[in-house]
């Protein structure tokens, strides 16, 4: 298990580096920079900049360099805990992480634990009465779920949310304690406000887990070991949850690694739509406006997120299934 | 009865002396503080002469915080309630130089001299004097610091010749153009965009006392690049601007943590959310009853991701003013929900208009010809039904209207507006037969001389729906258009790279200053995006002839009446070379006008009062500034008694 781990570990820092490469080349890739991007703005409204202002302006934010020295320099002050500057919010990167990351993460924490608390039940249900209404009407919600645009629902579940009980539209906090101190009455105002956005970014995932557990139920429950389990007169919700069910897991805990990040993904667009706080608009911004450093923080802080919860959930599956060997 | 009038008359001004002599009154906000001796009083705080605004409607009341709301942490534009100060101020009829920030401008266009004067006592939002040090730091450290500016900025030459700027005393600075005449620098003194310097905008002047700590000619060069290291900067420039930034509302950042500023109000908070602001205590204007302004308390500017969102803030009445984000498409949702959400829309005018940009430099020579032929322009415009894109694309509130600038403009010419603007698919057709493009392929597409298909693109950064009615009215009369959306960041590499058919423009600044300073919409200029009509001609124009395209003589010309307008004595003189541009533009259709006069929308909460119901909203008058934002107040809300903690 020791070698097993360490393996893993060393694997993860490769992958980490390979990462932090690709990201960084990828946000350089499309024409122009941060500063272009912005001077083209500024010359819409009758801004004049010529070469030589262009050049030292180039120099001032250090986008003169080849590619590969920028990145050395990115990748050193990061170890210093240094993760640059951001161009278009003018805060350093590591206040704006600080700012974004927490409500990121308890959001999609709230939104994991939904989609498994609603899913697992669904999925072992409609495996166990399957063809039965119970297993249509939750097959047709899921692929309705699966099949809509989360930022369409975002702005249906809004819009829903203001007329009937008057929830200010958009964010996590009504206007008066965005800036307030903690307090029961600001936590309530959270409350209300959280379940937009779990809904509609939980629907989704929703469906997926569903279907595979589903799925995986039924190859298990016409397996000659439940006659055997039965004939010895195990009860039947026993018999469900101590083999069929567990065996449904692998495919969930194998998957959890990404499971965060993949959150944080799909709230993207429903972030922006919902206006909420989080990272995922912060991301989208950086990249529209070529914002380099800020953008690539967070790639790199996703990706590691999502290697350290491979392993995660290597070793959660190698636990809960003696049958996996690893190396 | 004569007799007894000059005498009510007498009384009158004696009175008014009197008042502004006696006490100013101030928000309550300040009266403790000025009791502790935290502050200083009233008085002592306003220049000897402060600026008198009168309000539109009526003398207000302290008190409020006023919501605001921006879609982007770039464009603090929404927090343009917070104001611009400019030196003079440009009014919405086309009357230059109303003193502002100085108390007068001197010009003699014999000698060339500009002289300044600045109001004595006028103070920085700290309490320290602003005096022309405050211009000569800016002009000795920074404008001819050669690491800030390799070269010295364009607005500060004419001709290549630098102007010197000298103070006469601490209240009088004195500009030498070296008998260069030169009445754009009028524009310079008021305006948004020629003092532009990239992300801050920031005049001819920078508090002194306190850029003087982030300067390495007085702190040493090695302080500086050793302070910007640790702060994270690439370099000192960087680290300088950011600490001492521009002098108005485009500072972002707390008031503690940057520099003093001349606006209604100070940043006292900042965070990726919002950024609060709050009333300035030195701030140097007042009211006709002497009411220290600005009424309204505090501007709390909240951050959200998309238009969508501020739009729903609208109509659920979270915001109290809008007239930046407000688009005519949301136009009847805004005024369905009017009542629920105690706000009213207003419809203000707009010099803007659109057009369609043809590349007259195209690299391909056959697409050239046909663009330079002047009946194929004229083709183009004509196929165009623009009511019904008016109808389609501005709710039927615009105007259709061929390129030109706004009939109120000193510069509009005759029949400006009108050229080739009805829709005549026949007569467009006839003329396109005629240059030679009457045969057609089975598809019913005209062909080029060559026997090609004549195919152009219409490239933009978004597809709107205009465009693809253009597209049918053009297909309509034989001529193959596609649309091709692009990434901002592709367009201006092709714009730059010269590369595109056909691209939709249009000015949104067709007013003074701009037109002046740059008119790129009608005179080739730039051949960087958005200069696409004359690309190369505007390449050669900048290169001196070393790059690009010789242009023809009826651009030359265009070319050379800008340069008349760029150095004329006085503003007067401007007149006859800018009516030569638009009788050109007129003339030879150099980009089809599609319309104009698209309305702009302005909406306010009803208890917001002193806001115009109508009036001129362009970026050329910094959008609000004439319509002075600190004399708006609130009907009933609260006077705030405390200021923002430690802030005094």
């Amino acid at each position: 298990m020791a070698t097993y781990l360490a393996g893993r570990v060393i694997y993860a820092i490769v992958a980490i580096f390979i990462i932090s490469v690709i990201s960084f080349i990828l946000i350089q890739a499309p024409p122009g920079d941060y500063l272009t991007a912005q001077v083209t703005r500024l010359q819409g409204s009758g801004l004049k900049l010529d070469e030589a202002q262009l050049e030292n302006l180039k120099a001032q934010y250090g986008l003169d360099k080849p590619l590969h020295v920028q990145y050395f320099r990115w990748v050193g002050q990061m170890f210093r805990g240094n993760f640059g500057y951001s161009f278009y919010y003018r805060f350093s990167v590591v206040y704006l992480l600080a700012a974004y990351m927490p409500f990121t993460i308890i959001l999609a924490l709230i939104t994991l634990a939904f989609i498994y608390i609603v899913s697992i039940p669904i999925g072992i249900i409609s495996a166990v009465k399957q063809y039965s209404v119970l297993d249509y009407v939750f097959t047709i919600l899921g692929f309705i779920g699966l099949a809509i645009p989360n930022f369409v629902l975002a702005l249906v579940v809004m819009y829903f949310f203001y007329k009937t009980f008057g929830i200010s539209i958009g964010g996590l906090f009504s206007r008066e304690y965005v800036d307030a101190a903690w307090s029961l009455a600001k936590f309530g105002d959270l409350v209300r406000h959280l379940w937009a956005p779990v809904i509609v970014v939980g629907v989704a995932g929703t469906a997926g887990i569903i279907r595979v557990i589903r799925a995986t139920m039924l190859d298990e429950l016409g397996r000659d070991y439940m006659q055997v389990a039965r004939a010895k007169g195990l009860s039947e919700f026993k018999l469900i949850m101590k083999y069929p069910v567990r065996v449904a897991l692998n495919p969930i805990l194998s998957t959890i690694g990404w499971q965060l990040p993949n959150i944080i993904g799909y709230f993207v667009i429903a972030g922006i739509v919902l206006n909420l706080p989080i990272i995922g608009p912060v991301l989208l911004n950086a990249l529209t406006a070529q914002d380099m450093y800020l953008a690539g923080a967070i790639i790199l802080l996703l990706s590691v997120m999502t290697v350290i919860g491979t392993i995660v959930s290597d070793i959660f599956l190698a636990m809960a299934d003696p049958r996996i060997r690893y190396y | 009865m004569r007799y007894w009038r000059s005498i009510i008359a007498v009384v009158l001004l004696v009175a008014a002396a009197a008042m502004t002599a006696a006490a100013y009154q101030e928000a309550p906000m300040f009266e403790k503080l000025v009791a502790e001796g935290k502050l200083p009083p009233v008085a002592e705080r306003l220049p000897e002469n402060p600026r008198v605004l009168t309000p539109i409607d009526s003398i207000g009341r302290y008190g409020g915080t006023a919501h605001v709301y921006s879609n982007s942490q770039f464009w603090l534009w929404s927090g343009e309630m917070v104001g611009f100060e400019w030196l003079t101020t440009i009014n919405p009829d086309y009357t230059w130089g109303t003193p502002n920030i100085l108390e007068s401008v001197e010009y003699d266009p014999g000698t060339s001299f500009m002289t300044l004067n600045l109001r004595k006592g006028l103070k920085w939002s700290d309490g320290v004097e602003f005096t022309s040090a405050d211009f000569m730091y800016h002009w000795q450290f920074v404008a001819n610091n050669k690491e800030i500016y390799p070269t010295l900025p364009d607005f500060y030459q004419v001709n290549g010749i630098p102007l010197d700027m000298n103070a006469l005393d601490d209240y009088t600075v004195v500009l030498d153009f070296f008998g260069q005449p030169n009445s754009l620098f009028f524009n310079n003194l008021a305006t948004t965009t020629t003092a532009q310097d990239w992300q801050w905008w920031f005049g001819m002047f920078q508090p002194a006392h306190h850029a003087k700590q982030f300067h390495p000619s007085f702190i040493g060069v090695d302080e500086a690049n050793d302070q910007a290291a640790a702060a994270g900067y690439a370099s000192w420039v960087q680290w300088y601007w950011d600490n001492t930034g521009c002098y108005f509302s485009m500072q972002d950042k707390p008031y503690t943590a940057t520099a003093p500023t001349l606006t209604a109000y100070v940043c006292v908070e900042r965070t990726p959310e919002q950024a609060v602001y709050e009333r300035n205590a030195y701030y140097w204007k007042v009211d006709t009853a002497g009411n220290q302004l600005p009424y309204i308390d505090r501007i709390i500017l909240h951050f959200v991701e998309s238009t969508d969102v501020l739009d729903g803030k609208i109509i659920s009445g979270e915001v109290d003013a809008e007239w930046i984000s407000a688009s005519l498409d949301s136009l009847p949702v805004y005024v369905d929900n009017e009542e629920l959400g105690d706000y009213s829309v207003l419809m203000w005018e707009t010099p803007a208009m659109s057009c369609l940009e043809l590349n007259l430099t195209h690299p391909d020579l056959a697409i050239r010809a046909i663009f330079n032929d002047l009946r194929f322009r004229q083709a183009l415009s004509l196929a165009i039904d623009r009511d019904e894109l008016n109808e389609a694309t501005a709710l039927g509130l615009a105007t259709p209207r061929s390129m030109s600038v706004p009939v109120e403009s000193p510069y509009y010419v005759e029949g400006g507006d009108t050229a080739y603007i009805e829709y005549d698919p026949t007569t467009a057709e006839g003329l396109l037969d005629a240059m030679g493009l009457d045969q057609k392929d089975a598809d019913g597409f005209r062909l080029r001389s060559d026997g090609e298909r004549l195919r152009l693109t219409i490239e933009s950064a978004e597809i709107a729906a205009g465009l693809e009615l253009i597209r049918e009215y053009w297909r309509d009369v034989g001529i193959d258009v596609e649309l091709k959306a692009q990434t901002q960041d592709l367009l201006n590499e092709r714009v730059a790279a010269n590369l595109i058919d056909i691209m939709p423009g249009g000015v949104e600044f067709n007013i003074e200053p701009s037109f002046s300073t740059l008119p790129q919409f009608y005179v080739p200029l730039t051949y960087t995006w958005p200069g696409l009509w004359g690309n190369q001609w505007a390449l050669y124009y900048n290169t001196d002839g070393a790059q690009g395209l010789e242009p023809p003589a009826e651009i030359q010309a265009l070319q050379d009446w800008y340069n008349e307008i760029k150095t004329t004595a006085t503003v007067e003189d401007r007149i006859a070379p800018a009516q030569n541009i638009m009788a050109s533009m007129r003339d030879n259709i150099w980009q089809i006008g599609l319309l104009g006069g698209q309305p702009s929308l302005v909406i306010v909460k009803n208890d917001l009062k002193n806001v115009p119901e109508a009036a001129l909203m362009t970026w050329d008058l910094s959008r609000m500034v004439p319509y002075n934002p600190s004399t708006w107040y609130f009907e009933a809300r609260e006077a705030i008694t405390e200021a923002w903690p430690d802030r005094f």
